[in-house]
C-alpha cells in the first residue's frame, strides 16, 4: 500500500496513550479483551502479539501475563524467530480482528472515543514506524498509517451498523492457549453447558502443555 | 514456568470480571450514603439520572461520575479530620483566636464554625471572644464571592487596626482564593491579612480542575457564539471566558483527556437545556457548567460533601426542573 500524506490539523492524531485520543493506541491500558468470560487478554497489543505464536501456548501465556501493553510487546520480541510463517501476509487481517475485539469487549468505553473522532482521518503518529503509523516530516505526517485506517474502517462499521459482531478472521490455525478461536468465540447464548465445554477444553490444553498441574 | 504461578493466572483470568454498570452505580450510592436524600435509597436512582443522557455515552458518564465522587466527594469524617489537621499545623497555639460568626442560618459556615468550636479545645486551639486574631471557617471556596460578601459586611462593623484574619477551609479553588485575597487586601487589610493557603495545598484546585468544554463540538461552538453575541449586543462588562484550549495530561478529574472532552460536552449539552428552561440563557448567573457571574460556560467545579453540592458544579448533577431528575439533591439553605 502506498504512503499517504496527512495534515495534522485536519485529522485526529494520537501519539502517547495519556494524551488526547491515546485510547486509540494499542498500547492504551484499560481495554482488556475477554473471550466468553473464560480468558482475559490485558490489551489489544498483547492479543496481536500473541497471535504471532499460535503454535506456542507457553509464549502466548508469557505475553498475556504482563502488566502493560509495552511489556507484552517486549516479551514478544524475544521470540520473533518463532513467528508464524504467514505473519507478514496476515498481520493486517489479524490487527483488524484485534481492533474489532477491543471494541466489542469495551464497547461503552472505546465506542465514545471512536465516535468523538467524527468523520476525520485517524492517524497514529510514530517516530519510526510508517507502516502502522505515519512519521512527522515538516508539518505533515507521512506513512501507510494502517492502524489509523483500520480504526476509520471500524468507526464506519459502528456508524453504519447498529451491532458490530464478533467474527473469526480467515486465517488458518488461529489458537489461543491451544484452543481454536472458533471454539473460544462461540456465542455466550449457547448456554452454560457450552461454556463449560470450552473451559474444559481450554484447561486440558493448558495441562497438555504443562501450563497447569 | 512455575505451575503455581500459572494456576494463579488461570484463576485471575477466570474470576476477574469487568466492572459493570451496576457496580459503578453501587460505588456511587455507597459513597453518597450519608448524604441526606431519600432518593438515594431507591434502587433505580442512578439509572433514572443516567438515562437522561445520550445512549452511547451513558456508561462513560457513569464511570467518570463514579471517579469524580470517589475523588471529590468528602464524608463528614474526612472533612473534620482534615480541617483539624490543617489547624493543628497552621495555627499559632500560643495565640488566642476569635471565630467570625456565620451570617446565614443553615449555611455550611454555620455548620463548620460550630464543629470547630466543639473541637478546638481538645486540639489545643484557644478560642476567646475578644482576640485580635480572627478565624473564618468554611468547607470550600469556589469563586470566593459568597465569602467576600460575608467578610466585607463583617469588616464594615468590626474592622480595627491590627487585626488578622485566618481563613480555614477544607478546600479551595485557586482562582477564587486569589480573588478573595485581592478583595480583602483592597479592604485595607494588607499586612494584617493571613490566608492559610499553604496548609491546604492538598485540596487546592487549579484551573485545570475545572470543567470547561473545548471549542471542538458543535454544541460548544454554538454556546460560545451565544455568549459572544450577548457580550457584543449588550456591551456587558462581564468578562467573556473562552473555551478550554490546552490538553490537560494526567488530570485527576478524568481518566483521560479524550474522556474529559466527551464528558464536558455532555454536561454542556444537558446543562444548556436546563438553563434554557428558565427562559434566560444569559442574563443571570446560571450557566450550564454551574453558577458563574462571568460570561462563561459556567464555573465547572466538582466538589461535594456530606452536606451539599455546590451550585458551581455542572447543572446536570444537581439542577431540579420539571423535566430533569438530578443525581444529587442540592440543598438551598
Amino acid at each position: 500500500m502506498e504512503k499517504r500524506i496527512y495534515n495534522p490539523s485536519e485529522a485526529v492524531v494520537f501519539y502517547k496513550t495519556r494524551e488526547e485520543y491515546g485510547e486509540l493506541s494499542n498500547m492504551a491500558s484499560g481495554f482488556p479483551i475477554e473471550f466468553n468470560n473464560i480468558i482475559r487478554i490485558p490489551s489489544s497489543e498483547a492479543l496481536y502479539q500473541m497471535m504471532r505464536y499460535t503454535e506456542y501456548p507457553d509464549i502466548q501465556f508469557e505475553i498475556a501475563n504482563t502488566n502493560s501493553a509495552m511489556a507484552a510487546k517486549m516479551k514478544s520480541k524475544k521470540y520473533t524467530s518463532l513467528t508464524r510463517k504467514d505473519w507478514r501476509r496476515k498481520r493486517v487481517v489479524i490487527m483488524r480482528w484485534c481492533l474489532n475485539m477491543k471494541y466489542i469487549a469495551n464497547r461503552n468505553r472505546f465506542g465514545p472515543i471512536l465516535r468523538a473522532t467524527k468523520n476525520l482521518e485517524i492517524v497514529e503518529k510514530s517516530k519510526k514506524d510508517d507502516f502502522w503509523g505515519a512519521i512527522e516530516v515538516g508539518d505533515q505526517l507521512i506513512g501507510q498509517n494502517i492502524l489509523g485506517r483500520l480504526l476509520v474502517e471500524l468507526r464506519s462499521d459502528i456508524y453504519n451498523e447498529k451491532e458490530v459482531k464478533i467474527y473469526i478472521p480467515n486465517v488458518p490455525e488461529l489458537k489461543i492457549f491451544g484452543v481454536d478461536l472458533n471454539i473460544l468465540c462461540q456465542s455466550r447464548s449457547d448456554g452454560n453447558e457450552e461454556k463449560h465445554k470450552v473451559f474444559s477444553l481450554f484447561e486440558s490444553n493448558l495441562r497438555r502443555n504443562s501450563l497447569v498441574d | 514456568m512455575a505451575s503455581n504461578q500459572t494456576r494463579l493466572m488461570l484463576s485471575t483470568y477466570t474470576k476477574q470480571c469487568m466492572t459493570t454498570r451496576a457496580d459503578y452505580s453501587a460505588n456511587i450510592l455507597r459513597a453518597l450514603s450519608e448524604f441526606e436524600d431519600k432518593r438515594l435509597k431507591e434502587e433505580d436512582h442512578i439509572e433514572k439520572w443516567l438515562l437522561q443522557f445520550s445512549d452511547e455515552n451513558q456508561d462513560l458518564i457513569l464511570q467518570e461520575t463514579s471517579r469524580l465522587i470517589e475523588n471529590f466527594y468528602f464524608s463528614e469524617d474526612t472533612i473534620t479530620s482534615e480541617l483539624l489537621s490543617v489547624c493543628n499545623k497552621g495555627l499559632d497555639k500560643s495565640r488566642d483566636y476569635t471565630l467570625i460568626p456565620h451570617q446565614r442560618s443553615g449555611s455550611s459556615r454555620e455548620y463548620f464554625t460550630s464543629l470547630f468550636e466543639r473541637k478546638a479545645g481538645e486540639n489545643g486551639i484557644r478560642l476567646n471572644e475578644e482576640s485580635h486574631n480572627y478565624l473564618l471557617i468554611d468547607d470550600c471556596i469556589f469563586s470566593g464571592n459568597t465569602m467576600i460578601k460575608e467578610l466585607e459586611s463583617w469588616l464594615e462593623i468590626n474592622y480595627r487596626e491590627g487585626i488578622t484574619i485566618t481563613i480555614v477551609v477544607h478546600a479551595y479553588y485557586k482562582q477564587g482564593a486569589e480573588y478573595l485575597k485581592y478583595r480583602i487586601e483592597r479592604a485595607r487589610l494588607e499586612g494584617n491579612y493571613q490566608f492559610m493557603g499553604t496548609i491546604l495545598s492538598q485540596k487546592a484546585f487549579n484551573e485545570s480542575n475545572l470543567m470547561r468544554p473545548r471549542a471542538e463540538s458543535h454544541e460548544s461552538k454554538e454556546y460560545f457564539d451565544l455568549l459572544s453575541n450577548y457580550k457584543n449586543e449588550s456591551q456587558s462588562r462581564k468578562p467573556l471566558i473562552p473555551p478550554r484550549v490546552s490538553d490537560v495530561v494526567n488530570d485527576p478529574l478524568f481518566s483521560s483527556p479524550s474522556v474529559r472532552n466527551i464528558f464536558e460536552d455532555e454536561m454542556l449539552t444537558y446543562g444548556k437545556r436546563l438553563v434554557e428552561t428558565t427562559g434566560y440563557p444569559i442574563q443571570n448567573s446560571l450557566r450550564p457548567m454551574g453558577y458563574d457571574a462571568r460570561l462563561s460556560y459556567g464555573f465547572g467545579a466538582f466538589y461535594a460533601n456530606f452536606r451539599n453540592i455546590s451550585n458551581n458544579c455542572p447543572l446536570a448533577f444537581w439542577y431540579k426542573s420539571e423535566g430533569f431528575y438530578p443525581l444529587i439533591d442540592r440543598k438551598v439553605r
